[in-house]
């Protein structure tokens, strides 16, 4: 039996008295600080051990309790039970959901202690060890002494806490409100991070037991009546109240004793990311919070080796479904739902595997503008990609380049980050990626620190080739390319900085080994150059691979393929076979979903150190060839459900109206005369190159803006045509008029190169002969329909008489002849601008505006702006036409069948068309034109 | 007295004017001295007084610094920034850095920046015989009769030696050459393809579109193939659109 003190037992005997002893060691009041995340409103009740009530009180705001140690109290000996128990308004701050969550009457958490120390915790531990010392006890608590409290206590402790003195130590409370880097590597500071981690893996655990809990609009909402971190507090007392973690006959267990400390420790990683300073993350790298292993793992002996797959995914760019989102179509050569499958099969076949992402994840598609413009994804919930890749239990992932193209604070939000930038504060309490996230090469400006965790060092265990279960501390660090600063400079200037890859390199990697890393895995946002290494570099890998320490290298970013045998030849020390650069082992698999790439390596083990001794990288494709068809691999139908409603969400998205239209806009006719469809692409590109010239380039001011567009869909092989029909206008219908996803760039050209320009469009008619009576057919079918450039803001018309090069005729502006000499300027797109077409003149050269703006876009924001498209404002103007004359016999060419497409004819005011016939193989109607009208 | 004087302010004056010669002087020579890389982690823009550093070095004539200096204007994309970049890269041409000679040729080839000055810009691609981009951009000049006289004969032959050294738009441009016959090619489809092809493996978005749209609709010889042309036309899409270069040999063909 422990006394309080020498002076205390002396004062004991003077109990009875109410004058208080003054004795030096004795404290006046013991505070009572709760924790499951902060506790607020719950009655607090100590009692000894036979249930008299010795004090009572209620959590405060703060969510602790003061007890004054008088009336006697000071003097009496433990132990002691403080009970905190719920009630009506009671509340506790679940950490795993990131949100308060009621405690209500019948809830309890109990502590034993054996004195009345300044400052008691009663936490899910205390409540572990209270159950363990009831079953010690036979259910008789009040037979327990000093020792037993001491026993159970110290058996939790050893188990799940062994970085804290004591389990009845004040963990440091945790609520909604507190910052980043609040927890320091001090007692309550690790106390509550070990909480922090408890809770998440509770959370994980809740959301893996409740069926469609994950696809969820609020993950949070669908979870939270389940309590998670007092549900895991109840299960791992019911658990370890025999004194081991075996939880063998758990119904709905939230954890797997099997691997209870691995997932633990992950999630200690990516609360130290949100809650701890930089020391508090080095404990926990040095797995110093760590709980014991289970029992059956064993450690390495020299000879041990493990065959371990490094399963990578690189690049996936939210694409989750084999989705094509501008056609509204199925595209099976990508999709990560397809590459589902081959992570299963890959996991079967390497019972030792870890899942990596190396970055570029969370933008590409229009599926990411949905969840990060349109309808903004809710902090209660995560990405799509991310619910995906939270189902197939990925293990860690790096942070790309494209992570930052939505901001920061998009970014914090998504992936759950404490970036302690201004404006990012909400990310840490949302839902995001179920692993860790490493980050090693940028730094918050402002106090220098990584913005996310540079490293982790993930606890794991594995199969020997003997069958040996054995740990491994796998230390993964993540590099992004530092011209991010660049590319997304608006986003990024003075609130972050970048640093080489390789200096973090140089600097990290020794602190990981040091930490007590086995094997350092690199995920390497970055391709494979052996260009002169400069701090800027993006494709570095070939230097992290000469970095003392590194053992293998997952690349990504030049969505490529590595080692396939054919990519990164010829590369001095690039064995691209077997998949090595400069001797690491390293894997590259593509992108979009494309591939998996699996790093096979054999890890062997000499008594000191894990080396790997052989590796070989294989890439796994969700496309092959069998014979001569392409096979695609199945989807995964878990992954699309999972994900449905932000599919259908984003089709409706690209399918809804940005816009109305009065009037039909039909590709029918492009060929053959100006329709309201050319017209409204040039609208929309020269209403956007005279407001960028007006703000940017006054000095051209004064210089005609035209326009160039071409039609894309006329029925080519029977594809049909671009048919908008008045009502809504769609993102989906635009992308079928402007059928490629060119961006805007505008020229600077003379007139001679705008009457080559027309001159080479004019190629594709036919030399029509007016003298000849049999028919002719005025467009020649071996001329791509997209070359067909016609140009708004000047009048002219085509002599299809006449020889290719001399068919345009009347080229004027504003009824002014165009000089050849004069200068104009022409919105088109890059393809024509860097000479695609072979249009004279244009090879980059003439280029003076290429803001990387879609043409897609651009008309999109035209119709957005306009509201309502009209044939008075929008609709076709007769800018060109075909020089009049006398045919004696039929000018011919095809369009469409539709019975409306005469009306669509003369709503564009093309009045010289006409029904001849239809086509003998019916798909397409024969149209005559009447070149003497 | 009062000569003493004004001998006196004078020799004072000269030896203050001469003073900060050379101290303008050693600070140039001390600028010149930081090694490349050294400029390079600066730029990175590790802490305020990094970036001022680096602007330093720019001003007392470090090549490299300079360019940066460019760059980040650049990359902020207004007009200003056009300007300003205009302004650096004349600097970095100046103390001999040859991308920033390339630059400088560009920016008066378009008129970014700057005026346009073609005559100005042939200089500037003249002045880089071993760089391709510059001889390819020569080149075209040449042929076209800008900036100076014509010399078809040479120009196609350094459009010819650019492709021979990969750069991307000269091989895209003798792949046009030869589908539609210019510039002395005789037309020939399957020249044209390998031209295509191969600036295509340098993941130049116009020569991904072309093949595209080839294959999408049977062009040049090849057979349809919608699915190949979906993932070629995605990705000029994600190329043209992205920030980043995508400037990587990728076997695609």
């Amino acid at each position: 039996m422990r006394l309080i003190s020498l002076a205390g037992a002396a004062c004991g005997a003077l109990a009875l008295t109410l004058v208080a002893c003054n004795s030096t060691d004795s404290t006046s009041s013991s505070t009572v600080q709760p924790s499951l995340g902060l506790i607020t409103g719950a009655d607090v009740v100590l009692k000894s051990l036979d249930g008299k009530v010795l004090a009572t009180g209620a959590t405060n705001a703060q969510g602790v309790v003061s007890f004054e140690l008088k009336n006697g109290l000071q003097t009496l000996q433990g132990p002691f039970l403080v009970e905190v128990d719920g009630k009506a308004g009671a509340k506790y701050f679940d950490e795993g959901l990131n949100t308060d969550v009621d405690l209500p009457a019948g809830e309890s958490l109990h502590a034993v202690v054996n004195t009345l120390s300044a400052s008691i915790g009663v936490t899910t531990l205390t409540e572990v060890a209270y159950n363990r010392l009831l079953t010690l006890k036979g259910g008789k608590l009040a037979t327990a002494g000093a020792a037993d409290v001491n026993q159970a206590n110290e058996e939790v402790r050893a188990q799940f806490a062994p970085e804290l003195k004591s389990i009845v130590s004040a963990p440091q409370i945790v609520g909604s409100q507190t910052a980043a880097g609040t927890l320091d590597d001090d007692e309550g500071g690790r106390y509550a991070l070990k909480l922090t981690a408890l809770a998440k893996l509770a959370a994980d655990g809740v959301e893996a037991n409740t069926p469609d809990a994950s696809s969820a609009d609020d993950v949070k909402a669908a979870l939270k009546g389940q309590r998670p971190a007092l549900l895991l507090a109840k299960q791992l007392s019911s658990d370890f109240a025999t004194g081991t973690l075996a939880n063998s006959n758990l119904n709905g267990a939230l954890y797997q004793a099997a691997n209870f400390n691995e997932k633990l420790q992950d999630k200690l990683s990516q609360a130290v990311q949100q809650l701890g300073t930089d020391k508090l993350a080095s404990t926990v790298n040095q797995h110093t919070a760590a709980p014991k292993p289970p029992a059956n793992v064993a450690s390495a002996v020299a000879g041990s080796q493990i065959n371990l797959a490094i399963l990578q995914t690189t690049d996936l760019h939210t694409n989750v479904k084999s989705y094509d989102y501008y056609k509204t179509v199925d595209d099976t050569t990508l999709g990560f739902e397809r590459t589902a499958t081959l992570i299963d099969k890959a996991r079967q076949d390497n019972p030792n595997s870890l899942l990596v992402d190396d970055g570029d994840t969370i933008q590409g598609t229009s599926l990411s503008d949905y969840q990060a413009l349109v309808n903004p994804v809710s902090c209660n919930t995560p990405l799509a990609i991310h619910k995906a890749m939270n189902f197939m239990h990925y293990d860690v992932g790096n942070v790309g380049n494209h992570e930052f193209n939505y901001g920061l604070p998009f970014l914090a939000q998504v992936t759950g980050a404490s970036m302690r930038v201004p404006g990012t504060e909400a990310g840490k309490g949302c839902e995001g990626p179920k692993f860790p996230l490493v980050l090693a090469n940028v730094f918050n400006a402002a106090d220098k620190r990584p913005l996310f965790a540079p490293y982790v060092i993930l606890n794991r265990t594995f199969t020997t080739t003997d069958g040996k279960r054995v740990p491994l501390k796998v230390g993964v660090i993540g590099f992004t390319p530092p011209p991010i600063m660049n590319w997304d400079k608006r986003n990024l200037d003075g609130k972050v900085f970048a640093i080489g890859v390789k200096e973090a390199a140089e600097k990290y990697v020794p602190e990981i080994r040091k930490a007590g890393a086995d094997i350092v895995v690199a995920l390497s946002h970055g391709g494979i150059s052996d260009a002169p290494y400069t701090p800027d570099m993006e494709n570095a890998v070939y230097y992290i691979s000469q970095v003392p320490g590194v053992d293998a290298i997952v690349s990504g970013h030049s969505h490529s393929y590595f080692p396939d045998g054919v990519n990164y030849a010829g590369i001095k020390n690039v064995d691209n076979k077997k998949g090595l650069v400069n001797g690491v082992p390293t894997v590259m698999a593509g992108f979009w979903g494309k591939a998996l790439g699996v790093l096979k390596l054999n890890l062997a083990y000499d008594g000191k150190a894990w080396k790997v001794a052989d590796s070989q990288g294989v890439l796994q494709y969700i496309n092959n060839k069998v014979g001569t068809q392409t096979v695609a691999v199945a989807a995964k139908p878990e992954i699309g459900k999972l994900v449905d409603k932000e599919h259908q969400g984003t089709i409706k998205y690209v399918t809804g109206g940005v816009g109305k239209t009065e009037y039909r806009i039909s590709s029918f006719f492009s060929q053959v005369g100006p329709t309201s469809a050319m017209h409204l692409i040039n609208l929309a590109q020269t209403d956007y190159v005279t407001t960028y010239i007006k703000a940017n380039l006054p000095q051209y001011a004064n210089l005609p803006v035209l326009s160039a567009a071409a039609p894309f869909k006329v029925n080519f092989r029977g594809t049909g045509f671009t048919d908008i029909l008045p009502g809504d206008v769609a993102i989906k219908n635009v992308a079928d008029l402007y059928l490629y996803p060119n961006t805007l760039e505008a020229v600077k050209i003379d007139g001679a190169a705008l009457k080559l320009w027309l001159e080479q469009a004019a190629a594709q008619f036919n030399q029509i002969d007016p003298t000849k009576t049999t028919d002719q057919y005025l467009i020649n079918s071996t001329f791509p329909s997209y070359n067909f450039d016609q140009i708004d803001g000047v009048t002219y018309e085509i002599d299809v008489t006449k020889p290719q090069g001399s068919r345009i005729v009347n080229l004027a502006i504003n009824g002014q002849p165009v000089s050849p000499t004069q200068q104009v300027i022409v919105a088109t797109n890059n393809y024509r601008a860097s000479g695609g077409g072979g249009f004279a003149g244009l090879d980059g050269s003439k280029t003076i505006i290429s803001g990387g703006d879609a043409n897609r876009d651009i008309i999109v924001n035209y119709i957005k702006a306009q509201k309502t498209l009209t044939l008075a404002n929008q609709g076709a103007v007769q800018n060109w036409r075909f020089s009049k004359v006398k045919t004696a016999g039929n000018v011919l060419f095809e369009s469409s069948l539709d019975a409306a497409a005469v009306a669509v004819a003369r709503q564009d005011k093309i009045n010289n068309v006409f029904q001849f016939a239809p086509k003998a193989d019916g798909t397409a109607e024969i149209f005559r034109i009447d070149l003497g009208m | 007295m009062q000569m003493k004087w004004i001998i006196g302010s004078g020799l004072l004056l000269a030896l203050l004017f001469s003073g900060t010669a050379a101290w303008q002087q050693q600070q140039r020579k001390q600028a010149l001295a930081v090694p490349d890389f050294q400029v390079m982690q600066l730029s990175l823009r590790a802490n305020p007084a990094n970036s001022s550093e680096l602007e330093h070095l720019a001003r007392y004539g470090h090549p490299l610094a300079a360019r940066i200096m460019a760059e980040h204007a650049k990359a902020g994309g207004d007009s200003t920034g056009m300007q300003q970049a205009a302004d650096w890269y004349e600097q970095a041409a100046q103390a001999g850095d040859e991308q920033a000679r390339f630059e400088l040729g560009m920016t008066y080839l378009k008129g970014e920046g700057r005026t346009q000055d073609l005559a100005q810009a042939r200089h500037w691609f003249a002045a880089l015989p071993a760089m391709p981009q510059a001889q390819f951009r020569l080149g075209q000049m040449l042929i076209n009769g800008e900036g100076g006289p014509k010399d078809v004969a040479r120009g196609r032959q350094l459009v010819e030696t650019a492709a021979d050294k990969h750069e991307r738009v000269a091989l895209f441009t003798l792949g046009n050459w030869y589908r539609y016959g210019d510039n002395g090619k005789p037309k020939d489809e399957q020249r044209a393809l390998h031209y295509y092809q191969a600036a295509a493996n340098w993941q130049y978005a116009p020569a991904l579109q072309e093949l595209a749209m080839a294959l999408d609709n049977g062009e040049m010889g090849l057979e349809v193939d919608t699915v190949r042309a979906q993932g070629l036309r995605n990705m000029a899409g994600h190329i043209a659109t992205c920030k980043e270069n995508h400037t990587g040999f990728i076997k695609l063909f």
